[in-house]
Protein backbone atom coordinates (compact mmCIF):
# COMPACT_ATOMS: atom_id res chain seq x y z
CA UNK A 1 0.00 0.00 0.00
CA UNK A 2 3.13 1.99 0.61
CA UNK A 3 4.97 1.43 -1.68
CA UNK A 4 1.74 2.19 -4.33
CA UNK A 5 1.36 5.47 -2.81
CA UNK A 6 4.75 6.27 -3.09
CA UNK A 7 4.60 4.95 -6.60
CA UNK A 8 1.67 7.59 -7.03
CA UNK A 9 3.47 10.48 -5.88
CA UNK A 10 6.68 9.86 -7.91
CA UNK A 11 4.31 9.89 -11.11
CA UNK A 12 2.61 12.80 -9.71
CA UNK A 13 5.85 15.00 -9.32
CA UNK A 14 6.91 13.77 -13.00
CA UNK A 15 3.62 14.85 -13.85
CA UNK A 16 3.81 18.35 -12.33
CA UNK A 17 6.72 18.69 -13.61
CA UNK A 18 5.83 18.36 -16.95
CA UNK A 19 3.43 20.77 -16.46
CA UNK A 20 0.39 18.63 -16.82
CA UNK A 21 -2.90 20.08 -15.20
CA UNK A 22 -4.29 16.96 -14.45
CA UNK A 23 -1.23 16.03 -11.88
CA UNK A 24 -1.21 19.43 -10.67
CA UNK A 25 -4.58 18.64 -9.75
CA UNK A 26 -4.18 15.71 -8.13
CA UNK A 27 -1.03 17.09 -5.70
CA UNK A 28 -3.43 19.91 -4.89
CA UNK A 29 -6.16 17.94 -3.59
CA UNK A 30 -4.26 16.22 -1.87
CA UNK A 31 -2.10 18.15 0.22
CA UNK A 32 -3.69 21.37 0.26
CA UNK A 33 -5.76 21.10 3.52
CA UNK A 34 -3.13 20.26 5.35
CA UNK A 35 -0.54 22.85 4.28
CA UNK A 36 -3.29 25.23 4.58
CA UNK A 37 -3.46 24.49 8.53
CA UNK A 38 0.11 25.23 8.24
CA UNK A 39 -0.57 28.97 6.95
CA UNK A 40 -3.45 29.41 8.95
CA UNK A 41 -1.56 28.09 12.03
CA UNK A 42 1.37 31.02 10.88
CA UNK A 43 -0.71 33.84 9.59
CA UNK A 44 -3.19 33.40 11.88
CA UNK A 45 -6.20 34.36 9.59
CA UNK A 46 -7.83 32.23 6.97
CA UNK A 47 -8.18 34.64 4.50
CA UNK A 48 -5.05 35.33 4.45
CA UNK A 49 -3.13 31.84 4.35
CA UNK A 50 -5.98 31.68 1.31
CA UNK A 51 -3.37 34.05 -0.49
CA UNK A 52 -0.05 32.56 1.12
CA UNK A 53 -1.70 28.69 -0.01
CA UNK A 54 -2.07 29.94 -3.33
CA UNK A 55 0.92 31.68 -3.65
CA UNK A 56 2.50 28.53 -1.96
CA UNK A 57 1.38 26.10 -4.41
CA UNK A 58 2.41 28.92 -7.84
CA UNK A 59 6.49 28.06 -6.18
CA UNK A 60 5.77 24.62 -5.62
CA UNK A 61 4.67 24.01 -8.90
CA UNK A 62 7.44 26.56 -10.35
CA UNK A 63 10.20 24.55 -8.08
CA UNK A 64 9.12 20.94 -8.02
CA UNK A 65 12.39 20.03 -10.02
CA UNK A 66 14.39 20.84 -7.16
CA UNK A 67 12.45 18.86 -5.26
CA UNK A 68 15.14 15.97 -3.80
CA UNK A 69 13.10 12.77 -2.40
CA UNK A 70 16.73 11.78 -0.81
CA UNK A 71 16.44 14.86 1.73
CA UNK A 72 12.90 14.49 3.13
CA UNK A 73 9.13 13.77 1.67
CA UNK A 74 7.14 15.94 -0.43
CA UNK A 75 5.33 17.05 1.91
CA UNK A 76 8.03 18.39 4.56
CA UNK A 77 9.17 20.12 1.27
CA UNK A 78 6.13 21.96 0.13
CA UNK A 79 5.26 22.55 4.28
CA UNK A 80 8.90 24.70 4.25
CA UNK A 81 7.65 26.62 1.47
CA UNK A 82 4.33 27.71 3.01
CA UNK A 83 6.06 28.13 6.07
CA UNK A 84 8.77 30.71 4.10
CA UNK A 85 5.54 32.24 2.37
CA UNK A 86 4.07 32.77 5.51
CA UNK A 87 7.18 34.32 7.04
CA UNK A 88 7.82 36.68 3.81
CA UNK A 89 4.01 37.10 4.52
CA UNK A 90 4.03 37.86 8.26
CA UNK A 91 7.21 40.50 7.97
CA UNK A 92 5.49 42.47 5.86
CA UNK A 93 3.01 43.09 7.87
CA UNK A 94 4.56 43.48 11.24
CA UNK A 95 8.02 44.60 12.68
CA UNK A 96 9.59 42.58 15.16
CA UNK A 97 10.43 44.38 17.94
CA UNK A 98 13.39 43.29 20.09
CA UNK A 99 11.79 42.22 23.03
CA UNK A 100 15.12 41.78 25.10
CA UNK A 101 14.86 38.73 28.23
CA UNK A 102 12.75 37.42 30.07
CA UNK A 103 12.50 35.14 33.50
CA UNK A 104 11.76 31.76 32.01
CA UNK A 105 11.39 30.44 35.42
CA UNK A 106 7.56 32.06 35.12
CA UNK A 107 6.16 29.69 33.53
CA UNK A 108 6.90 26.81 34.86
CA UNK A 109 4.20 26.31 37.62
CA UNK A 110 1.18 26.25 35.59
CA UNK A 111 -1.38 23.92 35.74
CA UNK A 112 -0.12 20.48 34.42
CA UNK A 113 -3.36 19.29 33.70
CA UNK A 114 -4.38 22.20 31.03
CA UNK A 115 -2.04 20.61 28.52
CA UNK A 116 -2.41 17.11 29.35
CA UNK A 117 -6.58 17.36 28.22
CA UNK A 118 -5.97 19.64 25.53
CA UNK A 119 -7.11 18.22 22.50
CA UNK A 120 -4.65 19.13 19.31
CA UNK A 121 -7.54 21.38 18.04
CA UNK A 122 -7.49 23.20 20.21
CA UNK A 123 -4.27 23.72 20.73
CA UNK A 124 -4.30 24.68 16.94
CA UNK A 125 -6.87 26.92 17.89
CA UNK A 126 -5.60 28.48 20.47
CA UNK A 127 -2.42 28.78 19.27
CA UNK A 128 -3.14 30.83 15.85
CA UNK A 129 -4.77 33.52 18.48
CA UNK A 130 -1.34 34.05 19.62
CA UNK A 131 -0.32 37.53 18.07
CA UNK A 132 2.81 38.23 16.12
CA UNK A 133 5.65 37.55 16.95
CA UNK A 134 4.56 34.95 19.50
CA UNK A 135 2.91 33.01 16.96
CA UNK A 136 5.76 32.42 14.90
CA UNK A 137 8.11 31.51 17.24
CA UNK A 138 6.06 29.36 19.22
CA UNK A 139 5.36 27.84 15.82
CA UNK A 140 8.98 27.82 14.91
CA UNK A 141 10.11 26.51 17.90
CA UNK A 142 7.12 24.43 19.66
CA UNK A 143 5.60 22.67 16.31
CA UNK A 144 8.54 22.38 13.65
CA UNK A 145 11.47 22.12 16.07
CA UNK A 146 13.92 25.28 15.17
CA UNK A 147 16.84 25.90 17.68
CA UNK A 148 16.44 29.34 18.80
CA UNK A 149 19.64 30.57 16.49
CA UNK A 150 17.78 29.41 13.78
CA UNK A 151 15.11 31.25 14.84
CA UNK A 152 16.93 34.28 15.08
CA UNK A 153 18.84 34.15 11.89
CA UNK A 154 15.54 33.70 10.02
CA UNK A 155 13.74 36.60 11.74
CA UNK A 156 16.37 38.61 11.47
CA UNK A 157 16.48 39.40 15.58
CA UNK A 158 18.92 38.45 18.20
CA UNK A 159 18.91 35.06 19.64
CA UNK A 160 18.02 36.02 22.84
CA UNK A 161 14.80 37.90 21.87
CA UNK A 162 13.44 34.54 20.63
CA UNK A 163 14.19 32.73 23.67
CA UNK A 164 12.27 35.73 25.22
CA UNK A 165 9.53 35.64 23.03
CA UNK A 166 9.00 31.90 22.88
CA UNK A 167 8.78 32.48 26.74
CA UNK A 168 5.70 35.06 26.75
CA UNK A 169 4.43 33.17 23.99
CA UNK A 170 3.68 30.22 26.23
CA UNK A 171 2.69 32.45 28.67
CA UNK A 172 0.34 33.84 26.92
CA UNK A 173 -0.82 30.49 25.62
CA UNK A 174 -1.35 28.75 29.40
CA UNK A 175 -3.30 32.09 30.04
CA UNK A 176 -5.67 31.62 27.56
CA UNK A 177 -5.90 27.52 28.56
CA UNK A 178 -6.13 28.23 31.76
CA UNK A 179 -9.27 30.71 30.62
CA UNK A 180 -10.54 27.51 28.11
CA UNK A 181 -10.42 25.18 31.00
CA UNK A 182 -12.29 28.02 33.11
CA UNK A 183 -15.14 28.21 31.13
CA UNK A 184 -15.04 24.63 30.25
CA UNK A 185 -15.82 24.06 34.15
CA UNK B 1 4.08 23.42 33.93
CA UNK B 2 6.27 23.83 30.23
CA UNK B 3 4.50 23.33 27.38
CA UNK B 4 8.07 21.30 26.28
CA UNK B 5 5.40 18.89 27.50
CA UNK B 6 3.46 18.75 24.07
CA UNK B 7 4.62 15.76 23.68
CA UNK B 8 5.67 14.67 20.22
CA UNK B 9 2.38 12.95 19.53
CA UNK B 10 0.53 16.07 20.28
CA UNK B 11 2.90 18.18 18.03
CA UNK B 12 2.82 15.79 14.99
CA UNK B 13 -1.13 16.59 15.78
CA UNK B 14 -0.79 20.23 15.63
CA UNK B 15 1.29 19.90 12.60
CA UNK B 16 -0.91 17.14 10.37
CA UNK B 17 -4.01 19.21 11.29
CA UNK B 18 -6.09 20.08 8.25
CA UNK B 19 -8.41 22.53 7.36
CA UNK B 20 -11.16 22.06 4.79
CA UNK B 21 -11.76 24.72 2.75
CA UNK B 22 -13.12 25.46 -1.06
CA UNK B 23 -10.17 23.87 -2.46
CA UNK B 24 -12.15 23.88 -6.31
CA UNK B 25 -12.45 27.71 -6.07
CA UNK B 26 -8.98 28.01 -5.00
CA UNK B 27 -7.94 25.76 -7.43
CA UNK B 28 -9.47 27.82 -10.14
CA UNK B 29 -7.45 30.65 -9.13
CA UNK B 30 -4.48 28.74 -9.52
CA UNK B 31 -5.03 26.74 -12.82
CA UNK B 32 -5.76 30.41 -13.98
CA UNK B 33 -2.31 32.02 -13.05
CA UNK B 34 -0.76 28.59 -14.15
CA UNK B 35 -1.94 29.28 -17.25
CA UNK B 36 -1.07 32.43 -17.65
CA UNK B 37 2.52 31.86 -17.38
CA UNK B 38 2.02 29.36 -19.65
CA UNK B 39 1.00 32.03 -21.96
CA UNK B 40 3.18 34.35 -21.49
CA UNK B 41 6.24 32.78 -23.43
CA UNK B 42 3.92 32.38 -26.30
CA UNK B 43 3.06 35.66 -26.28
CA UNK B 44 6.85 37.05 -26.07
CA UNK B 45 7.52 34.56 -29.22
CA UNK B 46 4.83 36.22 -30.93
CA UNK B 47 5.88 39.91 -30.30
CA UNK B 48 9.63 38.43 -31.33
CA UNK B 49 8.47 37.38 -34.44
CA UNK B 50 6.08 40.42 -35.42
CA UNK B 51 9.52 42.59 -34.52
CA UNK B 52 12.10 40.90 -36.22
CA UNK B 53 9.79 40.82 -39.54
CA UNK B 54 9.36 44.31 -38.94
CA UNK B 55 13.08 44.95 -38.65
CA UNK B 56 13.86 42.64 -41.68
CA UNK B 57 11.50 44.46 -43.57
CA UNK B 58 12.88 47.93 -42.95
CA UNK B 59 16.69 46.42 -43.34
CA UNK B 60 15.37 44.86 -46.74
CA UNK B 61 13.85 48.56 -48.14
CA UNK B 62 16.83 50.17 -46.40
CA UNK B 63 19.52 48.02 -48.59
CA UNK B 64 17.53 47.64 -51.52
CA UNK B 65 17.03 51.81 -51.52
CA UNK B 66 21.16 51.89 -50.70
CA UNK B 67 21.58 49.00 -53.98
CA UNK B 68 19.67 51.77 -56.06
CA UNK B 69 21.80 54.62 -55.15
CA UNK B 70 24.57 52.68 -55.88
CA UNK B 71 23.56 52.21 -58.93
CA UNK B 72 23.28 55.84 -59.79
CA UNK B 73 19.16 56.24 -59.20
CA UNK B 74 18.34 59.30 -57.73
CA UNK B 75 16.47 58.94 -54.76
CA UNK B 76 14.08 61.36 -56.17
CA UNK B 77 13.28 58.66 -58.57
CA UNK B 78 12.75 55.92 -56.77
CA UNK B 79 10.38 57.64 -53.98
CA UNK B 80 8.31 58.41 -57.34
CA UNK B 81 8.03 55.12 -58.92
CA UNK B 82 4.45 54.46 -58.66
CA UNK B 83 2.63 52.46 -55.03
CA UNK B 84 1.56 49.63 -56.61
CA UNK B 85 2.96 46.41 -56.04
CA UNK B 86 5.34 45.41 -58.25
CA UNK B 87 5.87 42.65 -59.74
CA UNK B 88 9.73 41.58 -60.05
CA UNK B 89 10.56 39.23 -63.27
CA UNK B 90 8.62 35.93 -63.34
CA UNK B 91 5.90 37.28 -61.50
CA UNK B 92 2.50 37.06 -63.29
CA UNK B 93 0.86 40.83 -63.08
CA UNK B 94 -2.77 40.78 -62.13
CA UNK B 95 -3.93 43.59 -63.62
CA UNK B 96 -5.25 41.90 -66.59
CA UNK B 97 -8.37 39.78 -67.01
CA UNK B 98 -8.51 36.41 -69.02
CA UNK B 99 -5.28 35.72 -68.70
CA UNK B 100 -4.42 38.49 -71.03
CA UNK B 101 -0.61 38.14 -68.97
CA UNK B 102 2.89 39.71 -69.64
CA UNK B 103 5.37 37.47 -68.71
CA UNK B 104 8.82 37.79 -68.19
CA UNK B 105 11.06 35.82 -67.69
CA UNK B 106 13.16 35.47 -64.71
CA UNK B 107 16.28 36.82 -63.67
CA UNK B 108 16.53 37.63 -67.72
CA UNK B 109 20.34 38.52 -68.75
CA UNK B 110 20.94 41.73 -70.24
CA UNK B 111 21.50 40.91 -73.03
CA UNK B 112 18.22 38.68 -72.81
CA UNK B 113 16.70 42.10 -71.91
CA UNK B 114 17.97 43.62 -74.53
CA UNK B 115 17.11 41.27 -76.82
CA UNK B 116 13.46 41.00 -76.34
CA UNK B 117 13.14 44.69 -75.73
CA UNK B 118 14.49 45.56 -79.25
CA UNK B 119 12.71 43.16 -80.95
CA UNK B 120 8.94 42.83 -81.74
CA UNK B 121 7.67 43.00 -77.71
CA UNK B 122 6.71 46.48 -77.65
CA UNK B 123 5.20 46.51 -80.90
CA UNK B 124 2.47 44.38 -80.03
CA UNK B 125 1.62 46.13 -76.89
CA UNK B 126 -1.53 47.38 -77.78
CA UNK B 127 -3.33 49.86 -75.77
CA UNK B 128 -6.97 49.54 -74.84
CA UNK B 129 -9.65 50.73 -77.64
CA UNK B 130 -6.66 51.33 -80.17
CA UNK B 131 -6.62 54.67 -78.37
CA UNK B 132 -2.70 55.04 -79.55
CA UNK B 133 -2.59 51.59 -81.72
CA UNK B 134 0.56 52.31 -82.04
CA UNK B 135 3.96 50.76 -80.88
CA UNK B 136 6.37 52.10 -79.03
CA UNK B 137 10.03 51.45 -79.14
CA UNK B 138 12.67 51.67 -76.76
CA UNK B 139 14.28 54.43 -78.75
CA UNK B 140 11.90 56.56 -78.87
CA UNK B 141 10.62 56.57 -75.02
CA UNK B 142 13.90 55.63 -73.34
CA UNK B 143 14.33 58.18 -70.94
CA UNK B 144 18.06 58.87 -69.62
CA UNK B 145 17.82 61.77 -67.82
CA UNK B 146 16.61 60.44 -64.52
CA UNK B 147 18.11 56.92 -64.57
CA UNK B 148 21.63 57.15 -65.38
CA UNK B 149 23.57 53.88 -64.42
CA UNK B 150 26.76 54.91 -63.38
CA UNK B 151 27.79 51.75 -61.79
CA UNK B 152 30.92 50.13 -63.53
CA UNK B 153 30.55 46.40 -62.45
CA UNK B 154 26.92 46.28 -64.11
CA UNK B 155 26.50 44.16 -66.95
CA UNK B 156 23.50 46.14 -69.04
CA UNK B 157 24.75 47.28 -71.61
CA UNK B 158 22.32 50.50 -73.41
CA UNK B 159 19.68 51.18 -73.52
CA UNK B 160 18.89 51.53 -69.59
CA UNK B 161 16.77 51.43 -67.54
CA UNK B 162 13.56 52.95 -67.94
CA UNK B 163 11.10 52.34 -70.48
CA UNK B 164 7.83 54.06 -70.53
CA UNK B 165 5.63 51.51 -72.98
CA UNK B 166 3.39 54.21 -74.13
CA UNK B 167 2.47 57.88 -74.30
CA UNK B 168 -0.50 56.81 -71.75
CA UNK B 169 1.94 55.18 -69.76
CA UNK B 170 0.17 51.90 -68.81
CA UNK B 171 3.40 50.22 -67.30
CA UNK B 172 6.33 51.75 -66.46
CA UNK B 173 9.28 49.63 -67.15
CA UNK B 174 12.30 49.55 -64.77
CA UNK B 175 15.60 47.68 -65.48
CA UNK B 176 17.69 47.20 -62.62
CA UNK B 177 20.92 45.26 -63.21
CA UNK B 178 18.92 43.04 -65.04
CA UNK B 179 16.13 42.48 -63.09
CA UNK B 180 12.44 43.70 -64.33
CA UNK B 181 10.13 45.61 -62.52
CA UNK B 182 6.40 46.36 -64.10
CA UNK B 183 4.69 48.86 -62.13
CA UNK B 184 0.83 49.29 -63.38
CA UNK B 185 -0.06 52.52 -63.93
CA UNK B 186 -3.89 52.23 -64.03
CA UNK B 187 -6.11 49.74 -62.60
CA UNK B 188 -7.92 49.31 -65.35
CA UNK B 189 -5.55 48.43 -67.43
CA UNK B 190 -6.13 45.95 -69.57
CA UNK B 191 -4.27 44.16 -72.61
CA UNK B 192 -5.89 43.45 -75.74
CA UNK B 193 -3.27 41.27 -77.10
CA UNK B 194 -1.05 38.32 -74.48
CA UNK B 195 2.33 39.31 -74.74
CA UNK B 196 4.56 36.93 -74.17
CA UNK B 197 8.31 37.16 -73.59
CA UNK B 198 9.80 33.70 -73.85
Amino acid sequence: MRQHQDKDEADIIKGCINEISQFQYELFMRYSESLFATCVRYVGCQDQAKDVLQESFLAIFKYIQNYNADKGSLFTWMNKICINKSLKHIKSSYTVIDYGEEDHSSIADANPSAMELLEANELFNEIIKLPEPYRTVFNLYEIEGFSHLEIANLLKIQEVSSRSILSRAKKLLIAHLQNLQFKGA
Amino acid sequence: MSLNNLGLNKKTLVKNHKIAFDQDKMWLDINHELSKKKKKPRLILFFTCILFTSFSSIFISQYQSHKYKSQGLSKHSIDNLPNTPSAKSSTILDVCPENELLVISATPSAKMIEKHISANVLESFNTPNNISNQSVTIDEKFDSTHYTNTSTNQTLTEPLPKLELSAKSFFKVLLILGEVYLYPVEEKISISCPITID
